[in-house]
């Protein structure tokens, strides 16, 4: 529970540092969240829907 | 409260029981009970025991330290804990709990006899379980977990970039379709300049052949003109020739070949004499072996004095063949002498002896042979060899018949030989002396030769003729022309159109053509080519490219962000290690914000300074080493009260609770100071006066007195 505060704590400073959007912090974090060995058409797939 | 128990470890081989008057029933309910006694004899164990049994390892595991949770979640374990208890508990409302397990078996909780789940159980009751703590350790605790956090996330980042990073190199090594279209264009331009360079050398092949063909347009007119001449030469040395009468034929004698073959007689007839000498020298010879008398006189007698001119009238004939038959007969007798000779006992062993020493000769120079004879056998070959070469020079006999026999064997097939050749010289000169003298004025030859001469030209004139005018009609511009006339005519039409062109310029612009321009154009094509089947080659790419700008930009997001996690280590490595920290960057200064947060949090956010007031805090500032108070103050760490903040802390959690039975375990409280304690137990009796069912159990280390002791504090 305090590993995840800890882990949104981070994702919010660099998302505000570098100016993220909120639909990007998403697509961020699931990329962070990839499986091991996830194919290019999954990767492109969690990166289509940052759609700026 | 009764307590019963049996631990058995089997990695200690030990069993533990409760002590029997003591834990069995001196714990009581409505009560704080302070267990006393010196390390390792078992105070924690009952705390965990009890909260087992309880399961709160179950029904509190969001509320209690991850550390608690731990060390009573471990008797699941029953492989290491062999663990059977029978627990009775006093509830609130008169209810007995009871609780109970089997060595094997599953925890068990009854209330009136009625078994109760751990849910349906913690509707009943409430446990609060800690242990104070410094709160500069628990700055510690929390730093040790958010390093740990920031390492699993950097854990995943760099994953992440991992994988982005791949997909982003994987995706560069598709096709480029604009690439290949660029190269489709380079390749076409090229092919195109290709043609037109191949145009132009055509071109200029075909211009450069007429303005040679002008030049032998020109040399095949000057042949016609060579032609005429050698034609009307022809014509004047035939008129010529008629005039002249052939003279008769008559052979002319040749008085030099005469001289020539008189002088090979001479020398035949001196070798003959060379060839008797043999054979007089071989009578000498054996006459020191062998009687040769008869052979001598024989030899004496023989005719071989003949004159050159007897050799031309026919006279030498006659005695050369009587002189032929008789040395014939001569050699023959002296060869039977030597045979009978080399035929006697005593030369039959000599020449025995000669081949051994030839067999002795070739195993001294078979240098093992050589070794074997003089260690194995103990003869010196070199010595035997010096007496045999001895006793063979003693008898020259030997050498002498073989030489006469070498010397005579050819003599009568030399000799009639050499009268087979001065047959044939007489037979010439014969010819040649029956030949006359010439009368002739050599007129005619020089007319015949003249006429021959001139034949010879025009034939060779017409033949030149004839080959350089071919190539000139295999010219198109020339190939009806087959005569001077037309030939003349069609040089001077292409003259008149070549008028100022100079054939150099035009073969140095074919050369840099053909030499230079045309093979760069190939290198190029064949550069494109290559290129455009390698690009050919990719696979197909299906992602435009806005997606692969946002697939690099968030893989440069990625790494960017694994190299603050990395960056964050060396703020909390510092703290750990007591050394100041550096603030290089922003992001260090509000990642230090985010850490100050969790610590202030995990504090219940406020402190007790020494003199005991509460301050409200909402972040530590690990680089000052400050609390940051809500009223915009700090607290340097130094001033705050460890003992009394800790007991706050359980007093606040104490007065959480709301169950109607509590149970409160808190582990080595011993260590407070009496006022932080008096903090504590007066929260615990406010839960007593609401009517709660409350069961505190305080341990406490006594170095002084090892036995464990319970003393009941209300």
């Amino acid at each position: 529970m305090k590993e995840n505060m800890y882990r949104d704590g981070i994702l919010d400073l660099f998302v505000t540092t570098n100016d993220l959007t909120a639909a990007q912090k998403e697509v961020l974090e699931k990329l962070i969240d990839l499986k091991d060995n996830a194919s290019i058409a999954e990767i492109m797939e969690i990166i289509s829907s940052d759609e700026n | 409260m009764k307590i019963d128990y049996t631990l058995f470890l089997p990695s200690e081989d030990k069993t533990y029981v409760p002590s029997p008057g003591l834990i069995q029933d001196g714990i009581t309910e409505q009560n704080i009970n302070q267990i006393l006694a010196d390390n390792s004899q078992g105070k924690t164990f009952l705390l965990n025991l009890l909260s087992f049994a309880l399961y709160v390892d179950v029904t509190h595991k969001n509320k209690l330290d991850d550390r608690v949770i731990a060390r009573i979640s471990k008797y699941e374990d029953t492989a290491e804990y062999k663990l059977s208890y029978d627990i009775e508990i006093a509830l609130q409302d008169g209810s007995l709990l009871e609780l109970t397990k089997d060595v094997e078996g599953t925890r068990k909780a009854y209330v009136d006899g009625q078994l109760y789940g751990a849910q349906n159980l913690s509707s009943l009751l409430e446990v609060v379980y800690d242990a104070p703590q410094d709160p500069l350790k628990r700055i510690l605790g929390v730093l040790t977990d958010v390093g740990k956090w920031n390492n699993n996330l950097l854990k995943s980042v760099t994953a992440s970039n991992i994988q982005l990073s791949r997909a982003n190199n994987s995706l560069k090594e598709s096709r480029d379709e604009k690439l290949i279209e660029g190269y489709k264009k380079q390749i076409e331009k090229t092919d195109e300049r290709l043609a037109e360079l191949n145009k132009q050398s055509k071109d200029l092949k075909k211009e450069i052949a007429e303005i040679e063909s002008i030049e032998l347009a020109g040399i095949v007119l000057r042949s016609y003109t060579e032609f005429k001449t050698a034609q009307h030469q022809y014509a004047k040395a035939q008129k010529n020739l008629k005039n002249h009468k052939k003279p008769a034929t008559t052979a002319k004698k040749n008085s030099s070949l005469i001289a020539t073959k008189r002088k090979e007689n001479s020398e035949y007839l001196m070798s003959i004499s060379a060839e008797k000498q043999k054979v007089q020298s071989a009578l000498l010879d054996l006459s020191e072996h062998t009687d040769t008398s008869l052979l001598s006189k024989r030899f004496t007698n023989l005719e071989t004095n003949w004159e050159l001119s007897s050799l031309e009238d026919g006279s030498w004939t006659e005695s050369f063949s009587s002189f032929k038959k008789s040395i014939k007969e001569i050699v023959t007798d002296l060869l039977n002498t030597v045979d009978k000779l080399l035929d006697a006992p005593e030369l039959i062993n000599l020449k025995q002896l000669d081949q051994v020493k030839v067999v002795l000769e070739k195993t001294i120079e078979n240098a093992g042979l050589n070794k074997i004879f003089q260690e194995k056998l103990n003869l010196n070959l070199d010595e035997i060899l010096d007496k045999i070469s001895d006793v063979l020079q003693d008898l020259t006999i030997l050498d002498t018949v073989k030489t006469v026999k070498r010397n005579i064997d050819n003599v009568p097939e030399e000799i009639s030989k050499l009268g087979r050749e001065i047959h044939n010289t007489v037979r010439i000169i014969t010819i040649e002396l029956a030949k006359g003298d010439s009368s002739d004025d050599g007129s005619y030859d020089l007319a015949n030769t003249s006429f021959t001469l001139a034949q010879s030209n025009l034939k060779t004139k017409k033949g030149n003729l004839q080959s350089i005018k071919d190539d000139l009609l295999s010219i198109p511009h020339f190939s009806n022309c087959h005569d001077e006339e037309h030939i003349r005519s069609a040089m001077d039409s292409l003259s008149r159109k070549h008028k100022n062109v100079n054939i150099d310029t035009l073969r140095n612009r074919e050369s840099d053509i053909n030499n230079r321009q045309i093979r760069e154009a190939y290198n190029n094509l064949s550069t494109y080519k290559a290129k455009f089947d390698e690009e050919d080659a990719k696979s197909p790419i299906h992602y435009d490219s806005s997606s692969l700008e946002k697939l690099a930009k968030y893989s440069s997001w990625m790494k960017m962000l694994g190299k603050n996690l990395n960056a964050f280590n060396t703020p909390i490595n510092q703290y750990e290690n007591g050394q100041s920290i550096q603030i290089e960057h922003e992001m260090d200064r509000q990642f230090i914000d985010i850490t100050g947060k969790m610590i202030a949090q995990s504090l219940n956010n406020f402190i007790l300074r020494a003199n005991g007031e509460r301050k409200e805090i909402y972040s530590f500032d690990i680089a000052s080493r400050k609390f940051l108070c809500s009223d915009n103050t700090s607290v340097l760490s130094r001033e705050v009260s460890t003992g009394l903040t800790s007991g706050t802390y359980l007093a606040q959690k104490i007065k959480l609770a709301t169950k109607s039975n509590l149970f409160f375990f808190f582990d080595e409280i011993g260590d407070v100071s009496n006022k932080t304690l008096e903090i504590v137990n007066d929260a615990i009796k406010e839960k007593i006066a609401e009517g709660k069912s409350v069961t505190a159990i305080y341990t406490s280390v006594d170095n002084t007195d090892a036995a464990l002791k319970i003393r009941h504090l209300l």
